[in-house]
């Protein structure tokens, strides 16, 4: 399963979103809406969102540079919580959260920040193809 | 094991050559993309002298940390052994300053496991910290730096056959 997690309104910063070519004009956001697969982070679900990414932190990546915009060299883990509550710069705007199923217990496996349109295109192509949501016509594939 | 055929080729100036294209590439690049196609072509470089699965865990950090050592190879070929010896010696403190700390992190970990709240922030951190040398950057690091030890020392043996 796959959630996109939305951390603040999109601005104008977050152009890069809304980046699309001629053949994929479809808003790639809204099928993850219409789905129930868009959330907003609410600020009692935080905490356990940080220790989420300190279980799931990939070996080959160091100061969370796979979900946080130019994180600090040592960044620890109390510093990324207080910048959730400020939603300060280093916080992305999307981030995608994959979850798996191990033992009847849906479990969360990673936690990357979606970096581009593309990275939202091809996101939005691997949740059709899992039947997850479901495109208007014109949209993409 | 380092084979005869490895360690000519972290001697040959087309390991060199190679390695120093693909480093200034991954200096210079620009935007994220670029810099993640570069690291890709140079993790596929060296995964021709180490097993891809050897280094597919590694940071990017670290892949440019063991080209650039396989990268001075050549130029210092008739000062291998002061070369690879004063690298050696590197690799050794490096290493020995990794246990060090990982171990005081396991040792804090398990004595805060008993007196700290799993839910509090200072054993948060401290999980985290001592994930990044169980497990993560710094595990990830000490296992380059055996790497290279190995190969280092493997080729001072084959030194004498290479002359």
């Amino acid at each position: 399963m796959m959630y996109i997690i939305q951390m603040r309104s999109l601005g104008i910063r977050d152009l890069t979103f809304a980046l699309r070519d001629k053949e994929n004009r479809c808003a790639s956001l809204e099928p993850f809406e219409r789905a129930g697969l868009l959330v907003e982070l609410k600020p009692e679900q935080e905490r356990d969102f940080v220790e989420k990414l300190v279980e799931t932190h990939p070996t080959h990546e160091k100061n969370f540079e796979h979900f946080l915009v130019d994180p600090p060299d040592k960044i620890l883990p109390t510093d990324i919580l207080e910048a959730l509550r400020t939603r300060s710069d280093i916080i992305p705007t999307l981030c995608v959260v994959q979850t798996q199923e191990i033992n009847g217990i849906e479990k969360v496996i990673s936690i990357e920040r979606v970096r581009d349109h593309y990275e939202l295109f091809s996101l939005l192509s691997d949740a059709e193809a899992d039947g997850l949501v479901t495109l208007a016509k014109g949209g993409p594939v | 094991m380092i084979t005869k055929a490895k360690s000519k080729k972290l001697l040959a100036v087309g390991t060199h050559n190679r390695l120093t294209s693909l480093l200034h590439i991954c200096y210079n690049v620009d935007s994220p993309r670029k810099r993640k196609n570069a690291y890709e072509k140079l993790q596929k470089y060296l995964s021709t002298i180490f097993s891809y699965e050897e280094l597919c865990e590694y940071h990017t950090d670290h892949l440019e940390e063991l080209a650039e050592i396989i990268q001075g190879l050549y130029p210092e070929r008739d000062n291998l052994q002061d070369y690879s010896h004063h690298i050696l010696e590197y690799l050794n403190k490096r290493l020995r300053k990794y246990k060090q700390t990982k171990e005081r992190y396991i040792l804090e970990l398990s004595i805060n496991r008993r007196k700290l709240d799993s839910h509090s922030d200072e054993y948060l951190n401290l999980k985290y910290l001592a994930w990044t040398y169980s497990h993560g950057y710094y595990a990830q690091q000490a296992h380059m730096h055996r790497l290279l030890h190995t190969y280092l020392t493997g080729l001072l043996e084959l030194q004498p056959i290479n002359k």
